[in-house]
């Protein structure tokens, strides 16, 4: 039998990483303290006097305070609990009101809206709503059309005639139509690009 | 997902009592079974968890950590999916949950890949968030912590990360580690006391 050589680990001894080197036994006193700092910190409770001059806590203090910041939580609707209530939902609305109400005005919104004018049933079209011309106008048998060529108010005057139409068609409540039609210009637009260039596609909470 | 529950007066006692272990033991039963009022407190209840681990593995990217936190978002719903095929062997449900975020964090470090930064929504209101100067140094301190961790051996890091940041239980983590849970009060003890000594030097240098 050969000879352990010697600095050659004993293998009665318990093994450890290599990496570190085997440490005594520790204090259960100690065990315990250091458990409860442990605890402390997992809780996000105050920190105690003893805390403050403890480098390795004020360490952890500080990546917990870093993780636990509410925003940035985009996908992940509420946030972190006990964080304060990030106000990005509402503001993705107006964004996405605002978007809609820009789009609407120049046309584009009324292309797309043709999803829904497509849907209006006929007895739309016996009101006698001129039909306007337009490069993006649907099939004209399917449609109500709006004058597209007019100003604003024109539109909303042709709107507001038709909306009882609609409501008489549809049965919706106005609030659901609105949601229907917010989901809609949704769809339709790929990416909203932000004021500096960057994308990311608008949500709805 | 729709069906009704039919424990939901027992899953409002679990709602209020997850964090004891045989209650989370029980709630994890019935989202198995497909209770989706269970799902959904389970959910909510690793949810917080798996965000913090995230956020404290990968760090943030240009200042924000929306890598870590969509990580998070796939993490829960690869448990979601999973739910189904868990079963009980003993060990708690913790486990399960962080050997998928472990999983899905190994791949975002391997593929670290640069997602385009969302920009900031319209403000609608103050902005009550820490000034510009008090999030940098909190950037900093929090990055020098995670500086700190980096440099224990892995498992004193995880074992860290698992107590402290996703806050799990001495048992928990030792199950997810496979240790005992006196072993990780040992190791935390040591890890602690690694960051102290770490800290010291870099505050003396």
């Amino acid at each position: 039998m050969t000879g352990r050589s010697p600095g050659a680990p004993d293998p009665a001894e318990p093994s450890h990483s290599g990496d570190a080197p085997a440490e005594p036994p520790t204090d259960p006193d100690l065990l315990r303290r250091t458990d409860a700092i442990i605890e402390a910190l997992a809780a996000r409770s105050a920190a105690t006097e003893a805390d403050e001059g403890d480098p390795a806590v004020q360490a952890l203090r500080a990546l917990l305070d870093d993780v636990d910041e509410p925003g940035g939580l985009r996908l992940i609707p509420g946030g972190v609990p006990g964080a304060p209530k990030s106000r990005r939902g509402r503001r993705t609305i107006v964004a996405l009101g605002i978007v809609g109400a820009v789009l609407a005005t120049t046309g584009v919104a009324a292309a797309g809206s043709g999803i829904i004018e497509q849907r209006r049933p006929a007895p739309a079209v016996a009101q006698g709503t001129p039909a306007g011309p337009g490069p993006s106008a649907p099939p004209a048998e399917t449609v109500v059309e709006r004058p597209r060529a007019k100003p604003r108010p024109a539109k909303r005057a042709a709107r507001k005639t038709s909306r009882p139409n609609r409501r008489k068609a549809s049965r919706k409540p106005p609030r659901d139509a609105i949601t229907e039609l917010r989901r809609r210009l949704e769809n339709l637009l790929p990416t909203y690009r932000g004021p500096h260039g960057r994308g990311h596609r608008p949500r709805l909470p | 997902m729709a069906n009704p529950s039919p424990d939901a007066g027992r899953v409002r006692r679990l709602r209020a009592a997850k964090d004891d272990e045989n209650d989370l033991r029980e709630l994890t039963r019935l989202a198995v079974a497909g209770d989706d009022g269970a799902i959904e407190v389970l959910i909510g209840h690793i949810r917080p968890m798996v965000v913090r681990y995230c956020r404290a593995r990968l760090g943030r990217v240009s200042g924000q950590y929306h890598i870590a936190d969509d990580v998070a978002q796939e993490v829960c719903i690869a448990v979601l999916s999973a739910l189904p095929r868990y079963r009980d062997m003993g060990r708690p449900f913790a486990s399960f949950v962080f050997g998928i975020a472990s999983h899905k964090i190994a791949d975002a470090l391997r593929s670290a890949v640069r997602a385009a930064v969302p920009t900031e929504d319209l403000p609608d209101g103050p902005d009550d968030r820490p000034g510009p100067e008090e999030t940098v140094v909190r950037y900093i301190e929090a990055q020098r912590a995670r500086d700190l961790l980096t440099r224990l051996p892995e498992q004193q890091r995880e074992l860290v990360l698992l107590r402290v940041v996703a806050g799990l239980s001495a048992e928990e983590t030792g199950n997810v580690l496979g240790m005992s849970a006196g072993a990780v009060r040992v190791a935390q003890h040591r890890a602690l006391a690694r960051l102290r000594a770490m800290a010291r030097e870099e505050s003396i240098a």
